[in-house]
């Protein structure tokens, strides 16, 4: 019967896929024949697959900290749910790692080219580098901690990246605003020429969609390991097998 | 007991504790003076004096926080031996006692080590205060608490990790970046005299009561996660 | 052709690679993990 139900699962799965590249294709090719900016060339293209990321990698960090709420709250009344709040976390904090270096590495690749300079110390890009931090050294935590608390302190380190995030970008702000330095303009501000709103919006909805798969399947793929963990700690493969996965 | 008698008992072991090995103020105090060193190595003061007068804030709150990592890896050791930190557990007075105790007395050693510090960075740098130098006394402390009420915090919480050393740092550093930076711009502003410190300092306060709330109502949380 | 001439053209292009290596890069990683995850 979870056969079955696997089985269903990953048949909607590959079908999201499915659309998902079809997405992103459809956003690349939009990428590609929007039309062309007027200084910068073909160079602002970059800006269609760099907005997706760093709007995306703002949204996932809000999710590991829902998910490591849920679990602190489960952890005691519902533990299936907690393990399964434990198992989001993890996935959306490892999502946002990936979105947030992709969208560093996008925007330094476009600034050297455009302005001259790989980085610059602005309130944004400095917030933007702190986010990333933040989420690296909740990886790290994840994996230095021993097995049975993972869990709980990475949950609270959630917690302390969510109340830090706000405080930093208030006063990396004022820090800039004292010591005013070049802001990159990030084309974001900028009035988008409506010619390329079309490969804004399909490149939006594709990464996203893409971020949804692959935050499900890293879901699904923990949730694997914590069933199988269970399963080695229960004896339920049967020893042989259990010795044989011994690592 | 009240709650504030707790906290005092736990500070006061602490410190008595510190007071027969001296352990981490001689290894900080010696740790503190290296760094200086290393730092008058790296950024010459007496050939760039201007340059010098606004480095040397960042300067000092780097090396204080460099001893601070020093201090703050083995000041939940001595709980880990002999079953301490379960006789704490299954006491009944509260467990957050414990957190602030210790933190306070973290804050203590790091102040000392910061005023020997200062003394070394006003020899070597030829410091004197452009600005008013009393606010530095509002500004250290109030940096330093911030610094240590999250290490404090986070060298519990790594307690039973491995490669607990290496991954204080790796995970304070960035929850402490907003601290650092005001503590940094507001002894730079009181040492240069350029510009006002007052909107670090309301900084500095409004994070040191944001994460000591923070951490005093999730320390139970970590302590017994097991 | 790819356009690879200027050092615009160079970005642009290794932008959009760096982002489908790490992008596809790491749901191959996942797809593999998840094949070797039993049950």
């Amino acid at each position: 019967m979870n056969d079955a139900n696997n089985r269903s699962r990953s048949g909607w799965g590959l079908l999201w896929l499915g659309l998902t590249l079809v997405a992103l294709a459809v956003g690349f090719d939009k990428a590609m024949t929007a039309p062309t900016e007027a200084t910068m060339g073909n160079l602002q293209r970059i800006f269609y697959y760099h907005l997706p990321h760093v709007i995306l990698s703002f949204v996932f960090p809000y999710l590991n900290l829902g998910a490591s709420l849920l679990y602190l709250w489960w952890r005691g009344s519902n533990r299936s749910r907690a393990l399964a709040a434990d198992a989001f976390a993890l996935a959306s904090a490892e999502v946002t790692v990936l979105y947030a270096t992709i969208g560093l590495a996008t925007g330094m690749l476009w600034g050297r080219a455009a302005w001259g300079i790989w980085w610059t110390w602005d309130a944004r890009l400095t917030t933007y580098l702190l986010l990333w931090l933040l989420y690296v050294s909740y990886l790290l935590l994840r994996q230095f901690s021993s097995t049975g608390q993972t869990a709980v302190i990475s949950a609270v380190l959630a917690i302390f990246a969510a109340v830090d995030i706000p405080i930093c970008y208030m006063s990396i702000r004022w820090w800039r605003t004292q010591h005013p330095a070049p802001v990159f303009g990030g084309g974001a501000d900028s009035g988008i020429d409506p010619g390329m709103l079309p490969a804004v919006w399909w490149n939006m909805a594709a990464w996203a969609m893409w971020g949804a798969f692959v935050l499900g399947l890293r879901y699904a793929l923990e949730r694997r390991r914590q069933r199988q963990s269970a399963d080695d700690a229960m004896g339920y493969l049967g020893s042989a097998q259990v010795l044989s996965e011994a690592r | 007991m009240s709650y504030a008698g707790h906290v005092w008992m736990h500070l006061r072991k602490d410190l008595r504790l510190e007071w027969r090995s001296k352990d981490a103020i001689n290894g900080m105090l010696f740790f503190s003076l290296l760094v200086v060193v290393v730092f008058a190595l790296a950024f010459d003061p007496t050939a760039y004096p201007t340059v010098a007068r606004q480095i040397s804030g960042g300067l000092l709150c780097v090396a204080v926080l460099f001893s601070a990592m020093t201090a703050l890896n083995q000041s939940w050791a001595r709980e880990t031996q002999n079953g301490v930190l379960d006789a704490h557990r299954l006491a009944a007075a509260p467990l957050s006692a414990l957190f602030v105790g210790k933190a306070l007395a973290n804050f203590l050693l790091m102040t000392a080590v910061e005023l020997a510090l200062s003394l070394v960075f006003i020899l070597f740098y030829n410091l004197h205060p452009l600005g008013e130098a009393w606010k530095l006394l509002v500004i250290l402390p109030l940096g330093t608490w911030a610094i240590v009420v999250n290490g404090t915090f986070f060298a519990a919480l790594s307690l039973r990790t491995r490669n607990r050393e290496t991954l204080l740092p790796l995970v304070l550093l960035p929850i402490s970046l907003p601290a650092l930076l005001a503590m940094i711009q507001a002894t730079t502003a009181v040492l240069t005299g350029e510009f006002e410190p007052t909107l670090w300092i309301k900084l500095l306060l409004a994070y040191g009561v944001v994460f000591t709330t923070v951490c005093v109502l999730l320390f139970e949380t970590i302590l017994s996660a097991d | 052709m790819i356009p690879f001439h200027t050092l615009s053209q160079r970005h642009l292009v290794y932008t959009y690679c760096v982002v489908w290596l790490l992008q596809f890069g790491y749901g191959a990683w996942l797809a593999v993990q998840w094949r070797r995850a039993r049950r």
